[in-house]
């Protein structure tokens, strides 16, 4: 079992440069608060490996996916993570089923919502097996539009499916974004406000999801947020930026796993 | 704006655009008014009238193959990534657009004439090209090529970075990411690009006759024959260039539409 993601890298933003030092175990999920331009996108951009740290290391499982000592960088694609970037970034030629589907024929093999748990291994080819599903090449295009529609039910979008990412509301987008993110095995998710276009029902429905997809996986997770109640409704530890240093801070749900409580 | 006077710089300006139009539009009028319709066929059914337009249009659509399927991901990499010598190098590529035809004429003598940079290398291999065929195709691509790298470049550039990381973020290779991603996203200002290409290789003259000469069934080219015909057959010459300024013309209205429409996909 892998032993989560943890990172102590130094960052720079603009002109600004500052420390982020995050453990997260495996099956759990760390929530970053913090003002805005604190530099928490920064974080989830590094550890997705679309910027790198000036200094330092971000290690997930058994793998570095970045030392800077070593002048080693992991690509994004190969740290398989699943991932929520702020502005979504949809893929705007295709529908909102074709935009899970496309992360899930490219994942080894796409996951089944509420299926056997199958963490992604360092790029096994046993992840089809594991997850009981054939590789994309023979899926169907029926049995792949199937298993995208019912990730985008899980959230509330299976009427909306075949819409194109201009024609969905900003809430809807970001819910096919998430959708994507864990529609293919990964080895970790790094969620920027995930929820921060959805109202009030579809925010607990998409945070439950998240919650039980985390503990039923076994991976670690990043969820960065701007409510603090997130830390509740995921059952997350709290890190924020204290002294300009990203770190993990004490109280509300510090410490207790997500898993457990998934249903 | 109903019931408002025209301003004086209204005015001024609506008078410049109606010389401009008047004075582009004139010539092409006059060939077009100039060509009695009869006469028009009678004159284009002659064989070295077709041979000409049939050498024009394969000769631009061999250009324009060759020109998408290496400009393409060329352009892509422009677009996409920083390396120093960046900017030098896209001028450079640009460069065939503002020189005289002329002038590529005989850089293409000089790289690939018998004394040529590698024209002595590749007659060695038994490959001559100036005076044949591939000569003409040769010129096209160097001439009209920078139409697309341009327009491509653009095209690749107006993609959002964010959703080709999104890709690679998906799982999709680096391939994957140009074919599947970019190359849709990018579709009208290429095939825009393609257009312009085949429009400006239709119309393509010195750097040809330089270099391919004007052999009757071989290199000779509707613009060429058209040169070819003016002292002796003008009627001639005037029946192939209303063809060239029909063909152009919806050439460039199928690129512009293509591109008014990657704007519009771009921003959706």
């Amino acid at each position: 079992m892998p032993e989560g993601l943890s990172a102590d890298v130094r960052l720079e933003r603009g002109e600004r440069s500052f420390a982020a030092r995050l453990t997260v175990a495996p099956g759990t999920i760390v929530l970053v608060v913090g003002p805005s331009g604190a530099g928490k996108t920064s974080v989830v951009r590094a550890l997705a490996g679309l910027v790198a740290p000036t200094e330092g290391t971000i290690r997930c499982g058994d793998r570095t996916w970045f030392d800077a000592a070593a002048g080693r960088d992991v690509r994004p694609r190969d740290r398989r993570v699943g991932v929520v970037v702020q502005e979504l970034a949809l893929l705007p030629h295709l529908s909102a089923w074709r935009n899970v589907a496309f992360a899930a024929d490219r994942g080894g093999g796409a996951l089944r919502p509420g299926g056997p748990s199958a963490p992604a291994t360092s790029g096994g080819p046993s992840v089809h097996a594991a997850s009981g599903t054939p590789p994309a090449g023979r899926r169907t295009r029926r049995d792949r539009r199937a298993e995208a529609v019912a990730w985008l039910d899980l959230l509330g979008l299976a009427d909306r499916a075949d819409a194109r990412p201009a024609d969905l509301s900003g809430g809807e987008r970001q819910r096919v974004a998430l959708a994507r993110a864990l529609a293919r095995p990964s080895t970790a998710l790094l969620l920027d406000e995930p929820f921060s276009a959805l109202d009030d029902a579809a925010h607990a429905v998409a945070a439950e999801l998240v919650r039980s997809e985390v503990a039923r996986r076994g991976v670690p997770a990043v969820v960065v947020s701007h409510d603090p109640g997130d830390a509740a409704r995921l059952g997350a530890r709290t890190s924020a930026f204290v002294d300009g240093t990203l770190q993990a801070v004490g109280g509300g749900a510090a410490g207790r796993r997500a898993d457990g409580v998934a249903g | 704006m109903r019931g408002r006077r025209p301003t004086p710089f209204g005015v001024l300006a609506s008078l410049a655009l109606l010389l401009v139009a008047l004075g582009l539009a004139l010539p092409l009028v006059a060939i077009v008014t100039d060509t009695a319709p009869g006469r028009l066929w009678d004159s284009l059914r002659t064989s070295s009238s077709l041979t000409a337009l049939g050498l024009s249009f394969a000769g631009s659509g061999i250009a324009v193959v060759l020109v998408v399927l290496v400009g393409t991901p060329a352009a892509y990499v422009l677009a996409t990534t920083r390396f120093p010598g960046r900017t030098a190098l896209s001028a450079l590529l640009e460069l065939p657009l503002v020189l005289p035809p002329a002038v590529a004429g005989i850089g293409l003598l000089a790289a690939f004439g018998p004394q040529g940079l590698v024209g002595g290398a590749l007659e060695d291999g038994g490959v001559r090209l100036p005076l044949t065929f591939a000569a003409v195709v040769v010129a096209l691509v160097f001439v009209a090529g920078p139409f697309h790298l341009r327009q491509a470049q653009s095209a690749f550039q107006a993609v959002d970075p964010a959703v080709l990381d999104a890709a690679r973020l998906s799982g999709a290779r680096e391939s994957g990411v140009f074919l599947r991603v970019a190359v849709p996203l990018a579709a009208p200002g290429l095939g825009a690009g393609a257009t312009l290409t085949f429009a400006r290789a239709i119309g393509e003259f010195g750097a040809t006759l330089m270099f391919a000469g004007s052999l009757q069934g071989v290199t000779r080219t509707a613009s060429l024959e058209v040169y070819t015909r003016f002292s002796t057959d003008f009627p001639g010459a005037l029946a192939l260039s209303a063809v060239l300024i029909v063909v152009s013309a919806a050439l460039l209205l199928v690129a512009r539409v293509l591109a008014s429409r990657g704007e519009d996909g771009v921003r959706a």
